[in-house]
């Protein structure tokens, strides 16, 4: 991989910090929403090429999940991903008392409001840590299993992913979700340009 | 004052350390926990007049030790400075005794609205 796209351990430190900030701003918000009190836990993040991220999300799928992606515009530019696993949308319509004959329709609506949320407040505040701001498209969602997301998630214009990988516990039901941040080559460079920056002032 | 700073993260910390001598001034002496349960005993040993706590942390979270450390001393002061911003958060900590709960960054401002709250505690209590 170009030197110039490739995060240090200082930087993954750093990230890890400005991303727990914005993810906790993010679920509180969800929290709100779904009127409930979600325990959080220390997000692992993690950087990974295309392939590691094809194997990493297959190895995390049950039978099929929910692949919710949302544009972002900005000095921060790509796209985030956020999965869930069918079980875990089971578990979130409740709270919009969908009993079992919720159908996909109704998981889909779900997903997308969520995902928009989720990503574009964790995002925001990252971009607000980083003194930008950013734009986002409306999220689309659709139906994945481990055969299909090879061909459904379509990493082509990316080198390498972020993701934060969190469990989010919302009293008796349990959550899980992966959130994947891509960004383009030339947000990389920025981004660790403005990282430095931290690095050098506070580490 | 001795002052205790509480997060696995740290660029957190530093933050914290970082805005306190610039905002309060360079005399305070600063321990560093890198948990809740280092946090706990670091408290019993040192006896920090101020602490400031995060709260998702591996082994031990913030209030596990917010809890402990009020049990080793019911007047301990506790400020949570996270990113859980729950309003159920916020309730739980302070029920469980903090004083304050400050979202995350801190800035000046809000170093200063906290001594400000500290300064009319200690006054309140010595009369």
């Amino acid at each position: 991989m170009d030197k110039k796209l490739e995060f240090n351990e200082d930087h993954k430190e750093v990230l890890r910090e400005l991303m727990n900030v914005a993810y906790g701003s993010a679920t509180a918000v969800i929290a709100e929403i779904l009127d409930a009190f979600a325990t959080l836990h220390v997000p692992k993040i993690e950087l990974f090429n295309v392939t590691e991220l094809r194997n990493y999300i297959i190895g995390k799928m049950e039978d099929d999940a929910f692949l919710c992606s949302q544009g972002i515009n900005g000095k921060i530019a790509g796209e985030s991903i956020f999965i869930l696993n069918r079980s875990s949308m089971k578990n979130i319509s409740k709270y919009f008392d969908l009993d079992d004959s919720a159908t996909d329709d109704d998981l889909n609506d779900i997903a997308t409001e969520l995902t928009n949320i989720l990503s574009s407040t964790t995002v925001g505040k990252l971009a607000e840590q980083v003194d930008s701001m950013v734009a986002f498209s409306p999220p689309s969602v659709h139906i994945v299993n481990k055969v299909s997301i090879k061909d459904d998630l379509k990493m082509k214009d990316y080198s390498q992913a972020i993701v934060i990988s969190t469990s989010i516990e919302f009293e008796e039901e349990h959550i899980y979700g992966d959130l994947i941040l891509f960004m383009q080559d030339d947000s990389i460079v920025w981004i660790k340009e403005k990282l430095d920056v931290i690095i050098e002032e506070y580490l | 004052m001795k002052i205790l700073v509480v997060d696995d993260s740290r660029l957190a910390r530093s933050t914290i350390i970082k805005t306190l001598k610039e905002e309060i001034g360079e005399d305070n002496e600063v321990i560093e926990a890198e948990n809740g349960q280092i946090a706990v005993e670091k408290y019993e040993k040192d006896r920090p007049e101020l602490v400031f706590l995060d709260l998702t942390m591996p082994i031990m979270d913030g209030f596990e030790a917010l809890k402990q450390i009020k049990a080793i001393d019911d007047k301990a002061y506790v400020v949570v400075v996270s990113a859980d911003v729950q309003e159920h958060a916020v309730e739980k900590v302070m029920s469980y005794g903090a004083i304050m709960h400050v979202q995350k960054p801190i800035n000046a401002k809000k170093m200063q609205e906290i001594f400000k709250t500290v300064k009319f505690l200690l006054k309140v209590e010595s009369k």
